[in-house]
């Protein structure tokens, strides 16, 4: 069966220049040493099939690292076309992009080309998948074996084999069956969780309507009629001296309750504004305008004068003292000419030369001296100093008493002023409080200077407006309920009625619920059930394959041993050797070859055993790892097989397995065609390929004769 | 043509049968060189020889001779590509017990100089045990998996089986399949 006849690439891995690959074969042999890129091709089969290289992405060491397009050629996108031949329709697929940026696919045949999901789904119906997805899963679980991908599968633990078999085997499912059934379940038990809830707050609510409409019938059989009767304007008429209502007095409860806060509000501002006034008259009480306050400009009279005076005063002491200088300077003169006198003073006169008596002449000498110095018109200038500086001393001491009465009398006066202001401000405050209010307040506002008495009486007056008006308010929430009492009624009756309704919705909703528990466990348990029959019905053809290759001398069969534990599922491969009746994980008693074999053996039952997913090819990449000659021998002949039904692409770097495959794919007749696509080389360009037809050896039909 | 306790044995019968089956033609083939005859197979792909008995000791000694007749038979009868897909198969109804029996039917089959050959021991004169051991001639054609996997229709059975009505198993089946996740099954 020929199913790929040409793949063509461009800058994909490997392949930096665009090159076409003939795949026109049922049986195609990719040969070549490693690294020559046969990889590559194998990885563009998978890429254009599913749009994605698993095994690819988890080597990246960053997610931005790019895996698809050629190291080569980064910056351009992957090019890889697939001419399928599907019942002798030619069909190209193209895909297109890269790792990082994803990748765009197109079906085209002709006369018709799909692009998009379309495309996508295309492609999976070409190849026997219901979906992309599956297609998907079919491609990386059999339809292109990675040996490493598949020992992966085999060393994971028992449950995660489980669920690898379960998906590859496209019993995926199952689980997401589990899942959905699983999620209603806790959907429908959420929703009964809320709807309980929700009952229970009906309940609330419907008790609390049947308290307020008790309550409510309850206040009815207490209230007189109407608010008409509660006397509210003639009372407040009462307390007009000092109050005066400056609207009409209201009649709807909400207007009451409004006039019942400006009262409230007007009567905390008559307090406030009460024991403002107490303490403003308090101060002024205590800074009165000083009495004599007139007498200020007197005394500021006196001050100017003494001023006058006492810069006469210190003038005349000036002169009298410049005077006494002078004396005492005259004076100072004389003695100092007496006094050099006195040592000329001999016996005879130096005038006149009569004999003198000296001792008389020192003597009244002496007497000049002394009387220079304390002289009465000295003594006078003296005196008349210091009674000149006790008048300014006096005329001193009175302008400071002036000025500080003057000073005194200036602070009381401006004390008094401060507070007289603040009277005023606190009079445009009140007056600016109580603009708004709908009352008028007489008392307060007829004096400019109001007593605290005055507030008194106000507010003792809005005291009883305030009891009033409660009283009114209360009134009226009373006939309030009179006119409620119907709606409240209709709320009980509303809320009765919710309740009843919610408690048959939680009743249906944990039915619901219960019917989803048991789906949920009726699904689990069938899954199981499922996955072991499946798995059950495959199981023989592990052991079919594995047969074929006798990896080991005593444990010849292959199969899997499923076991259920408290409704989970888990499966082991199991190797028997049917002689010592023993069962063993094959993990355990393998070599790394005989692994392979085991890993082989699984791939190749899947592939074939996938039913109606089964896909039209299978492509083995180098699948020789570790095994032994014999091995590679059974395996060629598997080989032979596996090409029934399928394309089969076979790569291996292992020269005699190649060769030996060649042998064993050689066309046995004309309908079979086998092609070998030799890798050579390997460049920066991508590789050097040569592909050559394998011929035909026809035989004949049968070489046995009779006898 | 000379006589075979090869061909007669219990095993054969078997041998024969399930070849048929599997579209094989089945003849008997002298072996002059051998100086024997052997049951033969031969189909579009490969022709074998098989060979039959109860004890390894049986056999052993006579495989290298066969070996050789078969191979010389194969060459002279110009059988093309099919020359690569001839097998000598010895069935020997007791198992192999001794290391050295082990190791005698490894070394022959390990030795691929002319034919290729398989050894499969413990093997009774039972159709299903003899398929078995003939498996790598076999065609892998495997028609009960032929038939698609409905898993979800295996499901709706099985959740019947398990307490759930006919009509609450499908439309939970079809509320999945509608992937209707919002929707609650009944």
């Amino acid at each position: 069966m020929i199913f790929f006849k040409r793949i063509t690439l461009d800058a994909f891995r490997g392949f930096t220049q665009r090159q076409e690959i003939p795949l026109d074969a049922d049986a195609i042999v990719v040969t070549g040493s490693n690294g020559l890129g046969k990889t590559s091709l194998i990885d563009a089969i998978a890429w254009t099939l599913t749009g994605d290289l698993v095994q690819m992405a988890k080597k990246q060491d960053k997610r931005t690292e790019e895996y698809v397009v050629s190291q080569y050629r980064k910056g351009d996108v992957a090019r890889v076309e697939l001419d399928l031949m599907i019942d002798a329709v030619a069909v190209r697929v193209t895909r297109e992009g890269s790792s990082r940026d994803g990748s765009s696919l197109s079906v085209a045949w002709p006369d018709h080309e799909l692009v998009g999901s379309a495309a996508e789904d295309a492609l999976a119906t070409l190849c026997r998948a219901h979906s992309p997805g599956e297609l998907k899963q079919a491609v990386d679980g059999w339809g292109v074996l990675r040996q490493d991908e598949l020992r992966a599968v085999l060393s994971a633990p028992a449950e995660d084999f489980q669920a690898r078999l379960r998906d590859i085997l496209g019993l995926g499912v199952l689980a997401e069956f589990e899942q959905h059934v699983k999620a209603a379940h806790r959907r429908a038990a959420q929703a009964t969780g809320d709807a309980r809830k929700e009952l229970a707050q009906a309940r609330d609510a419907d008790a609390a309507a049947e308290t307020t409409l008790v309550s409510a019938r309850d206040r009815i059989e207490r209230v007189p009629d109407g608010l008409a009767g509660t006397g509210l304007a003639e009372r407040l008429q009462s307390v007009g001296a000092t109050i005066r209502l400056v609207t009409e007095v209201p009649t709807s409860l909400d207007d009451l309750r409004g006039l019942l806060d400006d009262a409230n509000i007007s009567a905390a501002v008559l307090r406030e504004a009460s024991r403002e006034l107490r303490s403003l008259r308090s101060q002024l009480t205590a800074h009165p305008l000083p009495s004599d306050a007139e007498a200020l400009g007197g005394l500021e009279h006196r001050v100017r004068e003494s001023e006058g005076a006492l810069v006469d005063a210190r003038a005349a002491r000036a002169s009298v003292s410049g005077r006494l200088a002078q004396l005492r300077s005259e004076a100072d003169a004389i003695a100092q000419l007496a006094a050099a006198a006195l040592p000329l003073v001999g016996a005879t006169c130096p005038v006149c030369g009569q004999a003198t008596d000296p001792a008389d002449v020192q003597q009244r000498l002496a007497m000049i001296v002394d009387a220079a110095g304390a002289g009465q018109s000295l003594l006078d200038a003296e005196a008349e100093v210091t009674t000149k500086t006790a008048q300014v001393a006096n005329l001193e001491s009175a302008l400071d008493e002036a000025r500080s009465a003057a000073a005194a009398l200036t602070v009381q006066i401006a004390q008094h002023s401060r507070l007289v202001e603040e009277l005023r401000v606190w009079r445009s405050r009140l007056n600016s409080s109580l603009d708004s209010s709908a009352f008028e307040f007489p008392l307060v506002y007829g004096d400019d200077d109001p007593s605290p008495e005055a507030f008194e009486s106000t507010i003792g007056g809005l005291d009883v407006v305030q009891i009033e008006l409660t009283r009114a308010v209360r009134h009226g929430q009373q006939r309030s309920s009179v006119e409620r009492v119907p709606a409240l009624e209709r709320n009980a009756q509303e809320a009765q009625a919710r309740t009843a309704l919610l408690l048959g919705q939680v009743e249906a909703l944990a039915r619901r619920e219960a019917e989803a528990k048991t789906l949920a466990d009726a699904a689990a348990q069938a899954g199981v059930d499922v996955t072991g029959e499946t798995l059950q019905a495959i199981d023989p053809y592990f052991g079919e394959v594995f047969g074929r290759l006798a990896a080991h001398p005593t444990f010849s069969r292959l199969g899997l041993e499923h076991e259920v534990y408290y409704g989970k599922a888990r499966t082991w491969a199991r190797i028997t050797d049917p002689v010592a009746g023993l069962e063993v994980n094959p993990r355990i008693v393998c070599s790394e070859g005989q692994l392979n074999v085991v890993a082989l053996s699984f791939f190749v039952a899947f592939a074939l055993t996938g039913g109606s997913r089964s896909l039209p090819f299978v492509v083995l990449d180098d699948p020789l790892q570790s095994l032994d000659e014999m091995n590679v021998l059974g395996f060629s002949d598997l080989c032979r097989h596996l090409r029934d039904g399928r394309q089969l692409i076979v790569t291996t770097h292992d020269r005699r397995f190649g060769n030996l495959l060649l042998r064993k794919l050689t066309p046995r007749n004309i309908d079979q065609v086998a092609l070998r696509v030799h890798f050579d080389a390997w460049d920066r360009s991508g590789p050097a390929i040569t592909v050559s037809e394998i011929a035909p050896q026809v035989v004949p039909e049968i070489l046995l004769v009779d006898g | 043509m000379p006589p075979s306790d090869f061909i007669d044995h219990p095993i054969a019968v078997c041998v024969r049968e399930v070849l048929e089956v599997e579209g094989f033609t089945v003849r008997s083939l002298e072996l002059e060189e051998a100086d024997t005859a052997v049951m033969a197979a031969e189909d579009d792909y490969s022709l074998a020889a098989i060979v039959t008995a109860d004890r390894w000791d049986e056999v052993r000694d006579r495989v290298a001779t066969l070996d050789i007749a078969l191979g010389n038979w194969v060459s002279h009868a110009d059988a093309g590509g099919k020359q690569w897909d001839v097998y000598l198969v010895c069935l020997v109804q007791d198992r192999l017990s001794t290391p050295a029996e082990f190791a005698e039917a490894e070394a022959s089959e390990a030795d691929t100089r002319r034919v290729r050959k398989y050894v499969r021991d413990g093997v009774l004169p039972d159709y299903d045990e003899v398929r078995t051991a003939l498996s790598p001639l076999l065609s892998l054609e495997l028609p009960v998996m032929r038939d698609p996997i409905r898993p979800l229709d295996m499901l709706e059975a099985k959740m019947r089986e398990h307490g759930v009505t006919t009509d609450a198993a499908r439309l939970a089946v079809e509320g999945f399949l509608r992937d209707a996740l919002t929707e609650d099954p009944p």
